[in-house]
């Protein structure tokens, strides 16, 4: 027996789709974001200053997830909705779909709030959050408005600006006490697999791959560029981490919150004495593809499963993200919310292996039927 | 649709570029370059602060300071009776000195720490020092008419730096207020009728001060503790005094025996050059610049391990033994490292090595 396709996706012309190469800024401007900010006082909790091997694991898996998602992907030739419908049928498939939603949805939350957070402690502590979350979300609903090629378009910016941002690890290095990072690895192995755990929410964004392989022409040479940006992720985190664990003691890297934010108290320019200011304005650059990308992700699906305008979708998601983040008032909660995120999300992705097993099982039945 | 959303972008634009504007220009502003606090008893303690004025006269601008003092509990009481007393808004962000006094740092200076930390507006680079005497009479007195007190403190302080005395500054105390098995240290401050003197090293037990060494002694600290560029040491040798300038010292800490009965060698290797003496021509014995090096190195030996004495006397640890060890070991039990430091052995082997003898021989 052979069903009818039901991915939908031919109907896309060329001219919304983009080249393989992108999808290397796709990648890794989703995975780096607000988290990447202050993720090394977390992973230090359980690991210690031998964290830096949980980012290495961490960035092991990822590749394995991400081979896996392209297997998902290639099997069906379609998107997430599509796999879903072929695997569990049309109810079940879209209700898994849209729980899909909701998660791109508190992923962009997330994102937003945290980074408005950032500001209220760092630069303006009376910022008037409802304000300034509803600019914010303007630009990024323009943005997811205008499509996936806009869309990849910031992605491509945010990576580039971002960039330079990394040469400023030379002033930490300045001070660094390289004896923190020895005995090597003097941690059980239990210790460090937790702090992979807690690392592997700081991957967070290639699932987003699941909604926009569509959208990417000749997909099957975009693999590479993917990986690759996957591994770009990796290393970034991997020096990110070092350069703090240089520069801060044990004991005090876990009462500072954001630790590459503080890095940057050091930084000393000519024209410019206090250059956190200037790296939090330019980390804007750095989410926005986040929350763009994440918001148009998360309109997609409804729009496959229902056949809903996409535009109508974005709009209602920008009132619920608008009154949500809103809401959210304090350090307390925004944590609670970040913690949330993270265990979820470690969810989503222990969901994509299974659905590969479930996925490849199906495909060899249907064969020994036909 | 689209129409609405391109004619919307350049207001946009503008609301955005243009918040940034505040309209607090410096004359509008009270910034405070250095905050002094001294202890008064057990609950209070008194906190100075000095501000800049800038006043413009037809013959041109002049800037005078300003001082504003006010007693309190807590640091944020000071803060506000302090702000009672001003005219303009007092902005913390440009500190670059925070003194304390002798008494208050004795009485643990933690909770002054923990403030300056948790502030997003303060960098780490601040300069902290300890006062021997009232931090209010320094700050309040003026030594320089082209130079403010902040900026000729702050002045003494990095130039000392860049010379015989260790880096210190605000991530550096904090770094070892937090780290496992080191202790922090300050630079001591005195105050002389026209002018300041850096007495000696304060050094802490985490927050309270506990011990101090002459300044004439932190050069033979700051050889123990980092590599230097610079600094100066006399050597008396048959009668005569020699002046040896180092142009770049190493130290390397080796861990000779490991956790039970620790033991450490401190490896030190120093390039000088000769830049004066007493005695007008150096004899022509070709040997007596390994002479002369050879009594260099016993010379510093016993003025590192009399210092290293008195340290593990006190039971302070500010060259970081305790967090070598963590380094070289597995399984690091702090606990267990903080009852035997005391008895630690530790060894020190001074290499000195005399390039030069400058342009007359």
């Amino acid at each position: 027996m052979i069903r009818p396709k039901q991915s939908g996706t031919q109907a896309l012309s060329e001219n919304v789709k983009v080249s393989p190469t992108l999808v290397f800024f796709l990648i890794h401007s989703m995975q780096v974001g607000i988290g990447i900010l202050g993720f090394e006082r977390y992973i230090v909790k359980d690991a210690g200053y031998d964290a830096w091997v949980s980012i290495l694991i961490g960035g092991v898996i990822m590749h394995i997830l991400l081979w896996m998602i392209y297997h998902i992907l290639e099997d069906s030739d379609g998107d997430l909705v599509s796999v879903h419908n072929d695997i569990f049928g049309k109810f079940l498939g879209g209700l898994f779909s849209i729980i899909f939603s909701f998660y791109y949805l508190l992923l962009t939350l997330t994102v937003i709030r945290t980074f408005v957070e950032v500001v209220q402690v760092w630069i303006f502590p009376r910022l008037n959050v409802w304000v300034f979350t509803f600019l914010f979300l303007l630009l990024a609903y323009y943005f997811a408005a205008g499509g996936f090629r806009i869309v990849t378009g910031m992605c491509l910016f945010s990576v580039i600006l971002g960039l330079p941002i990394l040469a400023l690890k030379f002033y930490p290095i300045q001070y660094a006490h390289l004896e923190n990072l020895f005995p090597v690895i003097d941690h059980t192995l239990i210790e460090i697999l937790a702090a992979t755990k807690t690392v592997t929410l700081s991957y967070l964004g290639i699932e987003l791959l699941l909604i926009y392989y569509p959208f990417i022409k000749k997909p099957v040479s975009s693999k590479k560029w993917a990986h690759h940006g996957v591994f770009f992720t990796t290393l970034l985190y991997l020096v990110t981490a070092l350069v703090s664990f240089i520069y801060y003691s044990e004991k005090g890297i876990q009462s500072v919150i954001w630790p590459t934010i503080s890095l940057w108290k050091i930084v000393e320019l000519p024209f410019v004495e206090r250059f956190e200011y200037v790296g939090i304005a330019l980390w804007v650059y750095v989410i926005l593809p986040n929350i763009c990308l994440a918001l148009w992700a998360a309109s997609r699906i409804p729009r496959r499963v229902f056949h809903f305008r996409q535009r109508w979708v974005l709009i209602l998601y920008f009132i619920i993200l608008y009154i949500a983040s809103g809401l959210l008032k304090d350090r307390e909660m925004i944590d609670t919310l970040n913690d949330w995120t993270g265990k979820i999300g470690f969810y989503v992705l222990l969901y994509i292996p299974i659905l590969f097993i479930i996925q490849k099982a199906m495909k060899k039945a249907r064969k020994r039927h036909a | 649709m689209l129409k609405i959303i391109y004619r919307f972008v350049p207001i946009y634009i503008s609301i955005c570029v243009l918040a940034g504007c505040e309209i607090n220009s410096i004359e509008d502003v009270a910034i405070i370059q250095i905050a002094g606090y001294d202890y008064i008893d057990e609950e209070k303690f008194r906190g100075t602060v000095s501000v800049p004025e800038f006043s413009r006269f037809e013959t041109g601008s002049t800037t005078s300071e300003k001082y504003f003092t006010a007693t309190g509990e807590t640091l944020k009481e000071i803060h506000a009776k302090l702000q009672g007393k001003s005219s303009k808004p007092l902005i913390h962000g440009k500190v670059t000195v925070n003194l304390y006094n002798e008494e208050l740092a004795e009485n643990d200076i933690s909770f002054l720490l923990d403030n300056l930390l948790r502030d997003a507006s303060i960098g780490r680079e601040v300069y902290l020092a300890v006062v021997d005497g009232s931090s209010k009479n320094m700050i309040e007195t003026e030594y320089s008419e082209s130079e403010r007190t902040a900026r000729y403190i702050n002045g003494i302080i990095k130039n000392n730096i860049e010379e015989n005395f260790p880096t210190t500054n605000l991530h550096d105390f904090s770094y070892a207020y937090n780290a496992e098995g080191m202790d922090g240290f300050l630079p001591l401050l005195k105050r002389y009728s026209d002018h300041i003197d850096i007495q000696g090293i304060a050094f802490f037990k985490k927050g309270r001060f506990v011990h101090t060494v002459p300044f004439s002694d932190s050069f033979v600290f700051k050889i123990m503790k980092e590599n230097m560029k610079r600094g100066n040491r006399k050597i008396e040798y048959e009668n005569h005094d020699y002046i040896i300038e180092n142009i770049g010292s190493g130290v390397k800490y080796h861990v000779v025996r490991k956790m039970e009965d620790p033991k450490f060698r401190v490896e030190i290797n120093l390039d000088g050059i000769l830049n004066e003496t007493t005695r007008f021509k150096l004899p022509q014995d070709p040997k007596f610049l390994t002479k002369l090096e050879g009594k260099l190195e016993k010379d510093l030996e016993e003025d590192c391990l009399n210092m290293l004495e008195e340290f593990k006397e006190k039971n302070i640890d500010p060259i970081g033994f305790g967090n070598v060890l963590k380094s070289r070991v597995r399984g690091f039990d702090y606990d267990h490292w903080k009852e035997i430091y005391p008895s630690a052995d530790i060894e020190v082997d001074v290499n000195v090595e005399i390039l030069e003898t400058g342009i007359t021989s």
